[in-house]
């Protein structure tokens, strides 16, 4: 039954105010595999990120995105989630007054709710929380803050991967979570993403940069630039793009 | 600046005649001539001044006049406010939920004073759990005060009061726990309720009240209310105030509060819905290095106003004011705010703050907010703000993005907006009281703007 792929995205095109940002991506994901996608800033890589959250504002025009068989566009952000969909921001929010446990728990009881089983019990809660948070070295008060505020960069995507490893996704979706983050924080956050890689997930990697891959290992990888997949291949690809940068790339799709 | 009575629209017309009536019958009756002097100088100041139109600065956002719709005869005899059923029911309620959240924070209550109709209800109120250093004195007799009465609410409300009561607190005593004013209406035709209080913290006292105001069944009346607090020299009270009003109440308030040297004086109000519902506060700084903070929570609905309109007079130096405002507004409902930070030049090195903030969840709601400082020295640190805004769609976003529904995901950020004035309520067994209200609160009103 799991023939299909876990995420298929067929010949999409997306625009935002009249412009239009993504000309045309397919990409196929299954279980068990890490893909990563490359290329540089305004390629549409986040626009694809948040499409597939599904952020208000982007028309897609044309195109379509299925995920686990069901076309997203019939299911609303929260829906999406329950599914099993994560987005790791780029640039999480920080939101004033919503202390992070509070969050943790709603985020976990709201996933929970909708496989069917029952609130978790604020013991064990707590507990799976902190020795998560002490594997990704997130300070215990941390939790205790409000959500985002006032965390540095590192902080902020450590928080990002605690969520993801509270919530195991079935599709991760990390969208520059390498960025702003120091060689510890990289390796830190690079096991936390490791230590969800299994047979029934997958996850999709948005990196501008080589140096997460130097620690996940992604099985393919794809360049992506002005709205479209360039070329698709394995993890060598990756180091292409390290030594040579985006031109060659860019040049050949022009040619 | 105020429409004389002959020149009121219709309603407003029938609703103060029908209040001088009154008066002039509450007068008559007095059981004393110098209640009765008292109230017929009132009267005839309430006469003189008429009601108070939007030309006046003070009332600019609301219009007092087009919101009275008719007589309001008073709850005249003490007959009339007798506890049915449901009320008596309603008054076990509270009294058991303000128990239970203090057993949450490991405290017990102090004392429940029922206030029903606009009348002190002995059967009802427990003062034998007063501690001796804390005094409640109930009646109209020890509450004339000529300073708060020389304008139209004030002597509105003293020539009709019905009721009112006294609180005093012995020199350096206090109670540990919360005490309970619990005021409760249930009439359910049109008409009018007046009371007064006077709190009394003596020299290094301390107290913390929970007044709660429930009128939820009072239909189209008028209520009004005044509260004269005096913090003695060194003394504290913390105060949080919670109301919850029937669509069609309007409500007039104010909270006088003269502060002695190093007193210190929080408030949170808590208040929901309403015609019209304004609380005036006037805080005075008598005494050098006293502070006063004050955080006023307000959510309205379709059709709602309310008005905070606040004071905060610094006389001597080095006092410090806080005040941070709150509005939800939903539908088309209407927030006032009107803040002044005034420094007297005496009034050196003074701290001011003032905050306004309102989230509007109505696509008609507004929000009419002035702040102001007056400061007539140089040695002052005075700062005031104020945003209107609506939910952040980011974080909206970010939220849902986590399996949270779109309906939790506003609810907790309408919390959010806000937590932060209750986390200035000190008292934990007051802060759990007045959120577990907020939340109640919040999430009624939620499920009135779904259904909308």
């Amino acid at each position: 039954m799991n023939a299909a792929p876990l995420l298929q995205i067929e010949n999409l095109h997306a625009e935002i105010d009249g412009k239009a940002i993504l000309r045309g991506v397919d990409l196929a994901i299954e279980r068990g595999q890490v893909h990563a996608i490359m290329g540089p800033n305004g390629s549409g890589k986040s626009t694809l990120a948040y499409i597939l959250a599904g952020k208000d504002g982007y028309d897609i025009t044309s195109g379509r995105i299925l995920f686990k068989g069901e076309d997203l566009a019939d299911m609303d952000v929260e829906t999406r989630a329950r599914a099993g969909l994560f987005l790791g921001f780029q640039y999480p929010v920080a939101i004033e007054g919503i202390a992070t446990i509070s969050f943790l728990k709603e985020a976990v009881n709201a996933r929970r709710a909708a496989s069917g089983k029952d609130k978790l019990d604020a013991v064990e809660f707590l507990k799976q929380v902190r020795s998560l948070a002490s594997q990704l070295s997130f300070d215990e008060s941390m939790l205790k803050r409000y959500i985002n505020l006032g965390f540095s960069g590192g902080e902020k995507k450590r928080a990002e991967i605690l969520q993801m490893l509270l919530l195991e996704p079935v599709l991760a979706v990390l969208d520059e979570t390498d960025s702003g983050l120091d060689v510890d924080a990289l390796k830190t956050v690079a096991t936390g993403i490791e230590s969800l890689r299994s047979p029934e997930r997958a996850m999709l990697l948005i990196t501008h940069y080589q140096r997460l891959l130097q620690h996940v290992r992604p099985d393919r990888v794809h360049i992506m630039a002005k709205g479209s997949i360039l070329r698709s291949g394995g993890p060598e690809l990756a180091q292409k793009v390290e030594d040579g940068g985006y031109a060659e790339f860019q040049q050949a799709a022009q040619a | 600046m105020s429409a004389q009575i002959s020149n009121l629209p219709k309603g407003a017309h029938q609703a103060v005649t029908s209040l001088m009536e009154a008066a002039e019958r509450i007068e008559a009756g007095a059981p004393t001539g110098e209640e009765a002097a008292l109230r017929r100088r009132a009267r005839e100041q309430f006469a003189a001044l008429g009601l108070p139109t939007r030309r006046l600065e003070a009332w600019r956002y609301t219009d007092l006049a087009g919101a009275l719709q008719g007589p309001l005869p008073p709850l005249s005899s003490a007959q009339d406010a007798r506890p049915n059923k449901t009320i008596e029911e309603a008054i076990g309620l509270f009294r058991e939920s303000a128990e239970q959240m203090c057993a949450l924070a490991g405290s017990e209550l102090s004392a429940t004073i029922v206030f029903f109709d606009g009348r002190f209800s002995a059967q009802h109120s427990d003062l034998e759990k007063l501690p001796k250093s804390v005094r409640l004195r109930a009646g109209y007799a020890p509450l004339a005060n000529g300073d708060i009465d020389n304008d139209m609410l004030g002597s509105l409300n003293l020539s009709l009061a019905s009721d009112g009561f006294e609180l005093v607190v012995d020199p350096d005593a206090g109670a540990q726990n919360f005490v309970h004013l619990l005021f409760l209406s249930a009439k359910k035709e049109s008409c009018s309720m007046h009371s007064r209080a006077k709190v009394r913290l003596n020299k290094g006292a301390s107290l913390k009240l929970l007044e709660t105001h429930i009128h939820k069944n009072f239909v189209s009346g008028l209520q009004t209310h005044l509260t004269d607090v005096a913090v003695g020299e060194g003394a504290k009270l913390e105060y949080a105030c919670i109301e919850y009003n029937n669509p069609q109440h309007i409500s007039l308030a104010r909270t006088e509060v003269r502060l002695e040297q190093e007193a210190q004086f929080s408030c949170t109000a808590l208040g929901a819905g309403g015609k019209l519902v304004r609380h005036e506060y006037n805080i005075l700084f008598e005494g050098g290095g006293a502070k006063a903070e004050l955080g006023a929570l307000s959510l309205a609905g379709a059709g709602e106003t309310r008005d905070v309109n606040v004071l905060l007079h610094h006389k001597v130096p080095e006092c410090l004011s806080d005040t941070l405002v709150k509005n939800v507004l939903t539908g088309d409902a209407r927030g006032v705010f009107q803040g002044l930070v005034r420094v007297e030049p005496g009034a050196v090195r003074s701290n001011g703050r003032q905050t306004s903030k309102a989230l509007l969840l109505g696509r008609d709601a507004s929000m009419n907010a002035k702040p102001e400082l007056e400061i007539f020295n140089d040695d002052v640190e005075c700062a005031h703000g104020s945003a209107v805004g609506e939910i952040d769609r980011d974080a909206l976003f970010y939220l849902r993005a986590r399996g949270i529904s779109e309906n939790d995901a506003r609810q907790l950020l309408i919390k959010a907006f806000l937590g932060d004035v209750l986390e200035r309520i000190e008292d934990e067994a007051l802060r759990i009281n007045t959120e577990s209200h907020a939340i109640r609160w919040m999430e009624n009103v939620f499920a009135q703007t779904q259904e909308a």
